[in-house]
């Protein structure tokens, strides 16, 4: 970990008409962390990474990733990302392989016969590669997710929910993968989670966002000493919940 | 089994590295197409109706020669010496091709309008585009390429049409075509290309912005039915039967103000009767002695129309697709 901000959002707000999804956020994610986004349902987590992606445009407020502003150079934040949305979905009619290199050839990769094959042995996910994936089960598929975002070497993974749905082998394979791609590529990791005993095995720096507010955000480390009396993050989280 | 030549040519090129993305979503588009049924359905009904027509050509060109072969016959046998001349000899050559344009102008549209409205609908629901919006590649690109696929499906369906068309005015014992025939034919075709490429926007427009599928194909049936009924009966003031006569009317006669107004204003912008009209000039539905350039130049007012229409829809689907909301979009059935 060092001290380059690889995220930092300024004032960023999104308003859905009256309802403020995301209030005046300010946030900065340095570069090597594995940031756990933790908060309830509807807390505005998944606002937040569309607008990190470029999905979605922000009301007000600036966002900028890996230097760039998210708005207005979106081309260059996506070169520079990569993202497994909630519930992923492919073309289930094509291959595991043919979905992978159609979204590898979006994203400019020179050689994507190699890489595929790279790719898919640092998942340790080798063999599927002519299967379709509609004959695919949930965790397979968010391997495969996990595949297309890492394709093309991002330096920031955004990661929305994605224990959802997984049993806890899935879980715990998963777990291992962000560690790993966190050690061995370098990669900084955005994870929007609400699995706080996952939070506490994979993370480095915790966010906590209340109702389009974030009310708190530090070092795992530094959380656990701070709440030392809390005997878990989950009492933790409720403590700040309940303070708020 | 494929041949390893063939085989290898298709590795060198899956091999091939950092493709234009624009290239890489039409490649994907014309292979979804192209394992879509109404793709096949689409080139079996225009090959289908291109032999029909001719048929029908071949079949009017027969039965006429042969009642006025046995008119001859009865007039001589009473008498009389002076007979008219046979009517066949003043069909126009194409003539047997004008029923064409009637299918290109009903069916050919409205199954284009389905291929523009599969591209887009099948993406969302995949739910595969939060993936493609996720790329660097800007959402004009996705659309351009898009496009682009479907320009050139459209483009092969109505080529090989273009071939069977030529082919079977031979094999049929019809009147033999010059190359003026041939390049009046050809240009026919590409006026017609454009002219169902209008509705494929249409059709990938509303797949863009309406909420449900059926809703997605509803809404460009209705502007169908507006741009290949209602307009040219405002405009003619022709019942819609009337309409399908693929024959040119120059001076329809105007049923009293409100049509002379509605034929005042909507004529220029009506684009289904200026298709009608066109192709009825170009296919010789009417004797015309005038040359092919010279029905075009006559005809530019047509052109112009049909390029601002085509250029706003496509600016309209760019719209459309910048304002789409990927995260909170579910499409119903």
């Amino acid at each position: 970990m060092n001290n380059k901000s690889v995220i930092d959002t300024q004032a960023l707000t999104k308003k859905y008409k009256e309802f403020v999804a995301l209030e005046s956020l300010d946030l900065t994610v340095y570069s090597g962390e594995i940031f756990g986004f933790l908060g309830h349902n509807g807390a505005g987590k998944t606002t937040t990474v569309s607008i990190l992606t470029t999905l979605l445009l922000p009301t007000s407020g600036t966002a900028r990733v890996c230097g760039f502003d998210v708005a207005k150079e979106s081309i260059e934040v996506k070169k520079r990302i990569g993202y497994l949305p909630e519930n992923v979905k492919f073309y289930d009619n094509l291959s595991a392989y043919d979905n992978l290199a159609y979204l590898a050839n979006l994203s400019g990769i020179h050689h994507p016969r190699k890489k595929i094959t790279e790719t898919l042995e640092f998942l340790e996910f080798t063999g599927i590669e002519n299967k379709k994936l509609g004959e695919f089960s949930k965790g397979m598929r968010q391997r495969i997710g996990i595949a297309q975002a890492i394709l093309h070497d991002p330096q920031v993974l955004f990661l929305d929910e994605p224990t959802t749905g997984l049993d806890p082998m899935g879980i715990k394979k998963l777990r291992e993968t962000i560690i790993k791609l966190n050690k061995e590529k370098d990669m900084t990791i955005f994870m929007n989670t609400h699995l706080l005993s996952e939070v506490a095995k994979t993370c480095t720096t915790i966010g906590v966002l209340n109702h389009g507010k974030l009310i708190y955000k530090d070092s795992l480390e530094n959380t656990l000493k701070r709440f030392h009396d809390e005997a878990s993050l989950e009492e933790i989280y409720f403590s700040m919940e309940k303070k708020k | 089994m494929m041949k390893p030549r063939l085989r290898r040519y298709i590795f060198l090129w899956k091999k091939r590295s950092n493709m234009n993305p624009l290239f890489v979503v039409a490649i994907s588009e014309i292979k979804n197409l192209f394992k879509e049924r109404i793709f096949y359905l689409l080139l079996g009904v225009f090959i289908f109706m291109t032999l029909a027509s001719s048929f029908i050509g071949w079949s009017t060109y027969t039965t006429t020669n042969a009642v006025y072969h046995a008119s001859v016959i009865f007039l001589h046998q009473n008498g009389i010496s002076q007979v008219p001349p046979n009517p066949v000899l003043s069909f126009p050559a194409l003539a047997s091709f004008r029923n064409i344009i009637i299918y290109m102008f009903l069916i050919g549209s409205l199954l284009a309008i389905v291929i523009g409205n599969r591209s887009f609908i099948r993406e969302r629901k995949s739910g595969a585009l939060q993936l493609l919006f996720s790329r660097p590649i800007s959402r004009s690109t996705l659309l351009l390429g898009k496009i682009a696929g479907i320009c050139i499906v459209l483009f092969s369906i109505i080529g090989l049409t273009a071939i069977v068309s030529i082919i079977s005015s031979y094999l049929l014992p019809l009147q033999h075509l010059g190359t003026a025939d041939i390049i009046r034919i050809l240009v026919f075709y590409l006026y017609s290309f454009f002219y169902i490429l209008l509705f494929s926007l249409i059709g990938l427009l509303f797949a863009i912005i309406a909420k449900s599928e059926s809703l997605a194909l509803f809404i460009p049936v209705c502007v169908w039915v507006g741009i290949s009924f209602i307009m040219p009966e405002l405009v003619t003031g022709q019942t819609p039967t009337a309409l399908l006569n693929p024959v040119t009317i120059d001076n329809f006669q105007s049923q009293g103000s409100f049509f002379s107004l509605m034929q005042q204003f909507l004529t220029p912008v009506s684009l289904g009767w200026h298709y009608t009209s066109l192709g009825s000039q170009l296919l010789s539905a009417t004797v015309d002695t005038r040359s092919t350039v010279a029905i075009l130049i006559a005809s530019k007012n047509n052109f112009i129309v049909l390029a601002i229409t085509l250029i706003s829809s496509y600016l309209l689907c760019f719209s459309a697709l910048q304002k789409y909301d990927v995260q909170s979009d579910v499409v119903n059935e």
